[in-house]
């Protein structure tokens, strides 16, 4: 009974955390990472490490003295599946016979971040719970509803076949059964020359999976880079480990007081269904913000301070002479020149009237450009995606004495 | 650059300027040279008749200053707090009974009015400064314009008893220069037609509906490259520029900048519309120093 209690309280911080109620940001962080999946992995394909990693080590410690210790007291998503199992009478109690997933999908998983790009990271539970609390406080849209849509679908396995989700899919339980069946083959002393079962398990079939998960990732880095580039929040990883790294868990979604980011649908392909993209609709992303580098439990979006983030390029703007009004019109504009943080538009004289053209080396793609471009009916700059690149430091071109 | 600030500056401070007898049939520019905002507001307005001469017991002023730009008040890209506050102090020592700072920023709202300090500013003088909404609003008619026939207002410009127009003077790489008859568009809601149609056009429409009792431009420092937004370079005129005719204030003001009135396109077409004089041979101009 006062597990339960334990559970219940742990389900409603980690649902406080996740909605980013409290005016700390940086606490929806917690939670996440506790899971060595989203912390440890994603610290190892970012190839960082920040005080954060931390917080991922005692899932691994306690799991390998007390069996899945943090499924049995803090886990809210085996909470949630536990007590809708219970509602069910009639439900399908044979999931033992269901293929270990959880199992199959660890090696891949340390495999896919040895490579950068981690395979199936959004299959994390802490993930999936902190996705379901993306249509609070987000622009909503439908897409919000899909990136919403993981925690019902462990509910509904949890309700067809009580236990199916934590004993055979979750990765991050069956990362404690391997805790837990390590420990064991280091207590058991069994006679020399018979082969232990666990090595067995956790030996060949580790190492094969292993290497398919690398061995995939690594051709998947390789042909993501040709689908079109998206416009990624500021600090986020190059588009080839953006998307593998990225556990759609929506936090930085939420995080945004501009409300600028969005699921995406298929502007980055199928590789980044359901990671963060901006969309500059409605506002820019504001030079002094950095509330979603601040919230990535995983590092796809680092955490870079206000004023590393200010120096990020996420993309690029690009005028179109057929629909600006300076070019095109002959009309006294320079909206994008006035509103530019960055003083990335440069401007020539065309029959008298100054017109703009974009600094690349200046340029950081944050949209105020575009947002405010009074061209109609369409947008005559637009901030477009790009490979990661060098700029100049603000100072360095503001042109003092 | 500097030769011919220098030159503006000596223009500027010409003795027989400085000492010309007023010609109450003129425009007049009151120029306060000095470094003590408050001082410098009070000398301007004494010698324009002083606070009783605009400020009426318990009615409203409404202050449109500059606060459109995240960025301090050392960059010059908004009015400089200080005189802010001591106009709102003035304003209700004078027995205002409120005054409104309707502002709708480029920047975003907080942020703008957090880093101008005009926030803390309007806050600590009791002044009240917003963002309009669209409630805020309320459509013109320009009977008189060649492009501007009507426009989305903010209310508290329209519904006043004193009108102030604050501005900062800054280069802009798109209209030229700006200062009080620029200013304005920080009170409309939708900007993004002005440029549309005809940007210096729809400056002089409007300045030839909305005027102002009385404008104070904020030149004590100037931002004479990357502006309006900057960063960028700033000179130190260190001035105060008091009128009620815009287009009068603004041609001089052009003159800081080493620019001639008649070249920036709003100021000509301003007064070939007769909505002021921007004819410096023909404007009071006045120096005081502080």
């Amino acid at each position: 009974m006062k597990r339960n209690w334990i559970r219940a309280l742990a389900f409603l911080v980690a649902a406080i955390l996740a909605v980013q109620f409290l005016p700390w940001r940086a606490a929806s962080l917690f939670f996440p990472s506790l899971s060595p999946i989203l912390n440890l992995l994603g610290a190892m394909a970012a190839h960082t490490a920040s005080g954060w990693l931390l917080l991922g080590l005692p899932v691994l410690i306690i799991g390998y003295f007390r069996s899945r210790w943090f499924c049995r007291y803090l886990c809210p998503v085996g909470f949630a599946a536990e007590a809708i199992g219970k509602l069910n009478g009639n439900g399908h109690r044979r999931f033992a016979r269901w293929p270990p997933i959880g199992q199959w999908l660890l090696p891949i998983l340390a495999g896919g971040a040895l490579a950068g790009y981690p395979l199936f990271i959004w299959l994390d539970p802490l993930a999936l719970f902190n996705g379901f609390f993306s249509t609070w406080r987000m622009p909503l849209a439908w897409t919000s509803f899909a990136l919403a849509a993981g925690l019902p679908a462990v509910l509904a396995i949890g309700w067809l076949a009580p236990q199916a989700w934590c004993q055979r899919i979750c990765p991050l339980g069956a990362l404690q059964d391997l805790l837990a069946a390590v420990r064991r083959r280091a207590t058991l002393r069994p006679a020399p020359g018979v082969a232990k079962p666990s090595q067995i398990i956790f030996g060949r079939r580790a190492f094969l999976g292993a290497a398919a998960g690398g061995a995939a990732a690594l051709a998947l880095r390789r042909v993501l880079p040709r689908q079109p580039l998206a416009v990624r929040p500021p600090g986020a990883q190059p588009e080839d480990k953006f998307t593998g790294m990225c556990a759609r868990c929506g936090a930085c979604i939420r995080a945004c007081p501009y409300g600028i980011l969005r699921p995406d649908f298929g502007a980055s392909g199928l590789a980044g269904f359901l990671t963060p993209v901006v969309d500059y609709a409605k506002a820019h992303c504001f030079e002094y913000c950095h509330e979603c580098t601040r919230v990535c439990p995983t590092g796809a979006i680092e955490r870079v301070a206000l004023a590393a983030k200010r120096d990020r390029a996420m993309g690029l703007a690009e005028v179109d002479p057929h629909q600006c009004i300076a070019w095109r019109d002959g009309q006294y504009c320079l909206v994008c020149h006035e509103y530019c943080p960055y003083l990335a538009i440069d401007t020539v004289d065309n029959r008298g009237v100054l017109c703009p053209v974009v600094k690349p080396d200046m340029c950081r793609g944050c949209g105020a450009c575009q947002v405010n471009c009074p061209a109609r009916p369409v947008k005559a700059i637009v901030v477009k995606g790009t490979p990661p690149r060098e700029i100049r430091p603000l100072d360095d071109a503001a042109g003092f004495g | 650059m500097k030769t011919s600030a220098a030159a503006a500056v000596a223009l500027a401070l010409d003795p027989q300027r400085l000492f010309a007898q007023s010609d109450p049939a003129l425009p007049r520019v009151v120029v306060v040279h000095g470094t003590d905002l408050p001082a410098m507001l009070a000398a301007g307005i004494e010698r324009l008749g002083g606070w009783d001469a605009f400020v009426q017991k318990d009615r409203r002023v409404t202050l449109k200053v500059n606060a459109g730009w995240a960025s301090t008040p050392e960059q010059g890209a908004n009015t400089h707090p200080v005189l802010v506050e001591a106009c709102v102090r003035a304003c209700l020592d004078a027995g205002a009974a409120k005054v409104a700072i309707p502002e709708n920023p480029c920047s975003p709202a907080a942020k703008s009015f957090e880093m101008s300090g005009i926030g803390a500013a309007a806050k600590r003088a009791g002044a009240r400064l917003y963002e309009p909404a669209d409630k805020d609003f309320q459509t013109v008619e320009i009977p008189n314009a060649k492009i501007l026939k009507n426009v989305d207002l903010v209310r508290d410009i329209l519904e006043t008893d004193c009108l102030i127009n604050m501005p900062v003077a800054k280069t802009h790489r798109g209209a030229t220069l700006t200062a009080s008859l620029k200013n304005w568009m920080g009170s409309v809601r939708d900007r993004g037609f002005w440029h549309r149609a005809g940007l210096h056009q729809c400056i002089a429409d409007f300045n030839g509906r909305i005027r102002a009792h009385l404008i104070v431009v904020d030149a004590t420092r100037i931002m004479t490259t990357n502006g309006p937004r900057g960063p960028g370079k700033l000179e130190y005129p260190n001035r105060l520029v008091f009128g009620h005719d815009p287009v009068a204030v603004d041609a001089y003001v052009a003159t800081l900048f080493a620019m001639e009135p008649f070249s920036v396109p709003y100021i000509k077409i301003a007064h070939d519309m007769g909505v002021g004089c921007g004819d410096l041979a023909k404007v009071d101009i006045q120096h005081l120093r502080i």
